[in-house]
């Protein structure tokens, strides 16, 4: 049975525009669930929703099989780390984890004992006694965390705690995060705008839009089968390239203007696509060869990689993303040539259609 | 250009405040002059006399009336601090229907003026039975919009999701009220204790309605019977009577303002 559940949950605060539309999940226990998606699509009203910090308007959340839309936010038992952090600013770190124990009523020992036990776990122990004023970004972040573990719920909802840190912690604390989460065996589920930490913290991740679920599943699972294209495009970085097609007898014609010969007939049987390519299937060849020729517009060198945009079509630029450095240079004509089976085609509503992935096609040949 | 506007702005400030201060401070001096003195329209006494301030205490009781006054300023504060922090508490941070309508009805009784209620006030204290006594002189007090709006408007400033966060660990509204929003609004509550000590402690007309009784008379009353009954010959008596009744206030202007600037200070930083 699942820990959480939530079926056609929507959420309308006019009664006339859904914030949240129709969403149904379920959340196993100790899973790390990421809800992410552009910023006004609704994912921090679902996670206000689970926390019964807003009612439903139609739908239900299940808690341990349990309907619990009335239930209030404490009887939920459940824990949230805000965005903001929610740290009361007149009270000491010890404080602040205290509060909620006291509150439970746990005894006065038992505080102690755990809020001692969260501080280490988060290196806190040295400003126990302090305000959280007094504090960096991090620590502030951590003291959040620690009120959220000192309670021992067993669901812990987090509201982009993240996103007021600098990357370089930011990226130390999803390591330590999820440590954390392993370590403790919380279910948590985690609201982000930022693809990457979905792509890399997540068991599970849900992409929404508009209040409307694209797609729900293991990051890799999306990553490579985008079931349209807002989440072709929205997850990876640099994006998925998209462009319309036509499909022809052996080959594409592109944004009606760019043939393409393909060795293999495209499978999708609409004439008319979006086809999508990640960057690291486009190549360069000899010039002459491969699918297109193009000049590049722009080189960004990471170091580690290129990423090299060229010019598909007068609109339409498409970026390759190549290992090492890559001797090129803005304004010169060079010749690409695709991964044809990572080619990846979308109908007319932006669907995917077809199953021309490499993986799809293992399954099917074994 | 410089020095013109310098001396301009401290010339005018200058000028203001001698014109603001000059009767606190004849009145001071004037606590100090014997008759002969004040009747010679002098500005600076002959003699410093300590007779007036003895005279003052003799005449009337005005030690019982300054005891009155504070316990009855204490009491308007104290109740108006708890019945308009409990109110803005609800307009802020609890959800009901009509909520911000009933706010605004209860703001717009600042738009009648207290004249206006002070006969139906007057009534219904009679009919209580609670003319003469502490009950009358207090309690009607307590509910004030203004320190209500004062409070809603610190309330604000406590970000909501630390309610939120409250309610998500189990503490209650009540405890949530006790130990987070009270202590972060320091500030207004301050403000609106030395607003109202102040207001209450000068209160007449009110007082001089429900008291009759020397017994439960506040320290404004008895300077008016001073001076009434000491008309044309004491003058100094009544200065040092009204000095000593503007003594506490002071103190509480300085004490308070300290206060003020502490709480502002903490504030800023959060």
């Amino acid at each position: 049975m699942a820990f959480l559940e939530l079926i056609d949950v929507t959420k309308s605060y006019d009664g006339k525009k859904q914030v949240v539309e129709n969403v149904s999940v379920a959340i196993e226990s100790g899973e790390f669930f990421v809800l992410v998606g552009p910023s006004g699509c609704g994912k921090s009203t679902l996670l206000r929703l689970i926390a019964g910090l807003e009612s439903l308007t139609s739908g239900y959340i299940l808690i341990d099989g349990q309907v619990a839309n009335d239930w209030p936010p404490h009887a939920r038992r459940l824990s949230m780390v805000f965005q903001n952090y929610a740290l009361y600013p007149h009270l000491t770190v010890e404080q602040n984890m205290r509060i909620v124990l006291q509150a439970q009523k746990v005894p006065k020992e038992e505080q102690r004992r755990r809020c001692l036990e969260a501080a280490e776990m988060l290196g806190l122990t040295d400003v126990l006694g302090r305000k959280p004023r007094e504090l960096s970004g991090g620590q502030r972040q951590r003291v959040a965390l620690g009120r959220a573990i000192v309670a021992r719920t067993p669901l812990c909802l987090m509201d982009e705690p993240l996103s007021n840190l600098d990357a370089k912690l930011r990226a130390t604390m999803r390591v330590e995060l999820r440590r954390l989460q392993r370590q403790l065996g919380m279910t948590v589920i985690y609201v982000t705008h930022d693809q990457t930490e979905a792509m890399t913290m997540a068991d599970r991740v849900m992409i929404l839009r508009a209040g409307h679920p694209q797609q729900v599943g293991a990051p890799l699972d999306i990553y490579n089968h985008p079931a349209n294209t807002f989440v072709a495009s929205f997850v990876g970085t640099p994006p998925m390239n998209l462009a319309e097609a036509h499909v022809l007898e052996h080959s594409l014609l592109l944004q009606n203007e760019r043939p393409v010969r393909l060795m293999r007939r495209p499978l999708p049987k609409t004439e008319r696509v979006t086809i999508g390519l990640r960057p690291e299937h486009i190549h360069r060849v000899a010039l002459g060869d491969g699918h297109v020729t193009a000049s590049i517009v722009h080189v960004e060198r990471l170091g580690s990689e290129t990423l090299v945009t060229f010019e598909l079509t007068k609109q339409i630029h498409w970026t390759a993303r190549w290992s090492g450095q890559a001797n090129v240079t803005v304004g010169e004509v060079a010749s690409f040539s695709f991964d044809e089976h990572a080619l990846h085609f979308f109908d007319g509503h932006s669907k995917r259609i077809g199953p021309p992935t490499r993986r799809e096609e293992e399954a099917f040949e074994r | 250009m410089k020095t013109v506007r310098f001396v301009a702005y401290y010339g005018g400030l200058c000028i203001c405040s001698a014109l603001l201060l000059f009767p606190m401070v004849y009145a001071l001096l004037m606590s100090f002059m014997d008759k002969a003195d004040i009747f010679a329209g002098r500005l600076w006494p002959e003699r410093w006399e300590w007779t007036n301030y003895q005279a003052a205490f003799k005449q009337a009781p005005l030690g019982s009336y300054l005891l009155n006054s504070l316990f009855v300023a204490s009491v308007i504060t104290i109740g108006r601090l708890i019945v308009s922090s409990l109110a803005a508490f609800a307009f802020v941070f609890l959800r009901f229907p009509g909520r911000d309508a009933w706010f605004y009805i209860c703001i717009a009784t600042m738009l009648v003026p207290w004249e206006a209620t002070v006969i139906p006030n007057f009534l219904t204290v009679q009919q209580l039975g609670w003319t003469n006594h502490y009950f009358g002189l207090t309690i009607p007090f307590w509910a004030m919009a203004f320190g209500i709006f004062l409070l809603r408007q610190q309330f604000r400033q406590i970000p909501y999701e630390l309610y939120e966060a409250a309610r998500l660990s189990g503490i209650g509204n009540f405890r949530f009220f006790c130990h987070i929003a009270l202590p972060l609004s320091k500030t207004g509550l301050v403000t609106l204790a030395v607003y109202s000590f102040l207001d209450a402690w000068n209160m007449y007309l009110w007082p001089l309605l429900v008291t009759s009784d020397d017994r439960v008379r506040t320290v404004q009353i008895g300077l008016k019977q001073l001076q009434t009954q000491e008309m044309a010959n004491s003058w100094g008596v009544v200065m040092a009577a009204a000095v000593v009744a503007m003594l506490p206030t002071l103190v509480l202007l300085f004490v308070g303002q300290k206060q003020l600037r502490k709480g502002l200070m903490q504030g800023a930083i959060q």
